[in-house]
């Protein structure tokens, strides 16, 4: 569930490091790296029928779960059709360390299972619905199905030797790509440059892209890398136990007052920091980033196996003929614009500059973030009537392994 | 008061804000004693528009302070329908005022006004590196317009390539593929005229879309001069009447085949 409360406390804090964008074509001709596990983990929660009253995933005709293909190709015809080049990576083995976490999701799983017939016995159609989205998990063989397919697509594939986040956030910081598109803030704790959230939100959500710029975040906060990795650590993360009332705001404030973590633990005491507080290894984690070798990696976007494609979507995933040749007809135009480049890619990005009143003071940093989300508010207020506001945390969990 | 500019004629920024109108939504109108610049990209990040209008354009004109005054180019479109194109124009702006002033008069029977909201939008300039274009051509600015009109009806991508034959502009699609060869050629006066330095040969290919958006520029000058590079964005560029009184320029950034 990356940092806890994160991007809500960067909005306020520091502004000036997250964009508005207006819509995906803001990417035209840019790879971005894509979490692809929790991509079919939405599919396979969202993607249901409900002819039967108990929200199936759709499935071929031998009764296998096809949620994911279907949801994978139309999305990422999209990101195409918008000029986006993206690169799909997987999550490898799970790290030790979130074992803990993965722990408490598998119980949560079980629990389902159990509210699950419970609300089917009751007739429960919400509850039913509720109890089978919390049962969903991503299995290894849908995994392999979906790297099948970005593949016949011509799509670069890339299979992340620990968690997704950190190979996403290593190929942008390495300028592999421009930028990682995930709603989990980790990735910017990894050392992501650019990470971009609700890229891919369905427009009925109605969610506001934003771009985060880790280096203004920085920046304006005013911290090192090093600050800003303990910062999320004693906010909470997956990969240790989580500080009993203590958010963004309190850990920046606490570590910037007793300037570094052990001292800020040694003030909380005991009774506030648990006994297994395994700081050091969560942080040696982010610092690490366990990753693919970015010097090696060249992504390649080879045409389309277009007869593979057809084949793979009929036969085996009992798609009707038509439809798949629609798909393809779309696939076809959209390689075309990924073709196209940005602009900045020739005469260099512009530059935002952060004056030193600008930067963050948690001392009066009530003061400054209202005034800076009023002035905001207004700003958007004038731009978009009734347009949406800044975005709030997308909701998102991800199955145990 | 900040700014004061009066233009004798209506139509130029009527023009100007035509051919901005299907490339950019909000831009900032940044304010100097020199005059009045635009820079905008659209929103994919691919095009680019800057625009100078040099003081010299105005009939009058005083910028006590330099400032940026934002801008939601729909609304402009909106307000210059208010005047005709040989109206003459006062552009007011008070100090630290919220809105800015636009008046119109026709003759001396018809005074029309309009206080336009201002907003605050962030600016991302660009620098503009210089480029040093392998191939720059001059042409008449309605054939332009008409060549990428022409073309767009078969294919959504153009490709331009030039030799010492001329300048080809090739288009494919569903229902075939076709050219146009625009070969040097004199005239009695500049909008007659086709002319084209080539100091290596370029190909390159572009979206052709946005060429049909900056074609639209075509009213503001009779000529259009295009900026050829390998590998390098194009450029369009169109001098307001006369070039010292400012211009008109666009970029395009390039379709590159992996």
């Amino acid at each position: 569930m990356g940092i806890k409360g994160l991007m809500k406390f960067l909005q306020d804090a520091c502004p000036k490091a997250i964009r508005e964008i207006d819509s995906q074509a803001a990417y035209t001709g840019r790879l971005m790296a894509i979490d692809a596990s929790m991509c079919l983990y939405q599919f396979l929660i969202m993607i249901r029928e409900n002819r039967s009253g108990s929200y199936q995933s759709l499935t071929n005709e031998e009764g296998q779960v096809t949620s994911h293909i279907i949801g994978m190709l139309t999305r990422t015809i999209k990101l195409m059709e918008s000029g986006i080049k993206p690169v799909y990576v997987f999550d490898g083995k799970p790290p030790e360390l979130k074992m803990h976490e993965l722990d408490a999701r598998r119980a949560k799983r079980t629990e389902a299972t159990a509210s699950l017939q419970v609300a089917i016995e009751a007739g429960d159609a919400e509850g039913i619905l509720k109890s089978t989205k919390a049962t969903v998990r991503v299995s290894k063989e849908q995994n392999e199905e979906t790297k099948r397919l970005l593949r016949l697509m011509g799509l670069p594939v890339v299979e992340a030797p620990s968690e997704a986040e950190a190979t996403c956030a290593a190929l942008c910081r390495d300028g592999k790509v421009y930028a990682a598109a995930t709603e989990d803030a980790d990735c910017l704790t990894f050392g992501t440059k650019i990470l971009v959230r609700n890229l891919m939100a369905p427009e009925a959500a109605k969610k506001q892209i934003l771009e985060v710029s880790l280096e203004i975040a920085l920046q304006q906060l005013n911290v090192t890398m090093d600050q800003f990795i303990d910062f999320c650590i004693l906010s909470g993360c997956d990969y240790c136990d989580t500080l009993k009332g203590v958010g963004p705001s309190t850990a920046i404030k606490m570590l910037i007052q007793h300037g570094s973590l052990e001292k800020v633990l040694e003030v909380l005491g005991p009774d506030k920091v648990p006994a297994n507080f395994r700081y050091q290894a969560a942080r040696e984690f982010f610092k690490e980033c366990e990753a693919v070798d970015t010097s090696i990696v060249d992504f390649e976007f080879k045409e389309p196996d277009w007869e593979g494609l057809t084949a793979f979507l009929v036969k085996e995933c009992s798609f009707s003929e038509d439809r798949v040749a629609n798909y393809l007809h779309r696939l076809k135009n959209a390689k075309s614009r990924t073709k196209q480049r940005p602009l900045d890619m020739f005469f260099g990005a512009a530059k935002v500059k952060i004056n030193d009143d600008e930067k963050f003071d948690p001392t009066k940093k009530k003061t400054g973030a209202a005034k800076a989300a009023a002035a905001k508010a207004e700003a958007n207020k004038r731009k978009a009537p009734g347009g949406a506001g800044g975005g709030a945390p997308a909701k998102r969990g991800r199955p145990p392994k | 008061m900040p700014l004061e500019a009066h233009l004798a004629q209506a139509g130029l920024l009527k023009k100007v804000v035509d051919a901005m109108k299907d490339l950019c939504k909000d831009v900032n109108f940044d304010c100097t004693e020199k005059g009045i610049q635009v820079q905008s990209m659209d929103s994919s990040h691919v095009a680019l528009v800057s625009l100078m209008l040099r003081e010299s354009c105005f009939a009058e004109f005083k910028c006590d302070r330099p400032g940026s005054l934002g801008m939601n180019v729909d609304s402009l479109s909106k307000i210059f329908k208010m005047c005709g194109p040989n109206d003459a124009l006062k552009i007011r702006w008070q100090n630290e005022a919220d809105t800015v002033n636009f008046q119109c008069e026709s003759g001396e029977d018809r005074i029309s006004d309009f206080d336009l909201k201002l907003m605050q939008i962030e600016s991302e300039h660009m620098e503009i590196p210089e480029q040093h274009y392998k191939v720059s051509d001059r042409m008449p600015s309605s054939e332009f317009q008409k060549i990428c009109r022409d073309l767009k009806e078969f294919g959504e991508t153009i490709q331009l390539s030039a030799s010492k034959d001329g300048l080809k502009f090739s288009v494919q699609g569903d229902i075939g593929a076709g050219n146009v060869l625009l070969k040097p050629r004199e005239g009695e006066n500049p909008g007659e005229k086709v002319t084209l330095t080539v100091q290596e040969p370029v190909t390159a290919t572009f979206a052709l879309r946005y060429l049909v958006n900056f074609a639209k520029a075509a009213p503001l000058c009779s000529t259009v001069e295009l900026g050829l590079g390998p590998d390098a964005p194009l450029m369009v560029k169109y001098d307001l009447d006369v070039a010292e009184n400012g211009h008109m320029q666009f970029y395009l950034a390039p379709k590159i085949d992996e």
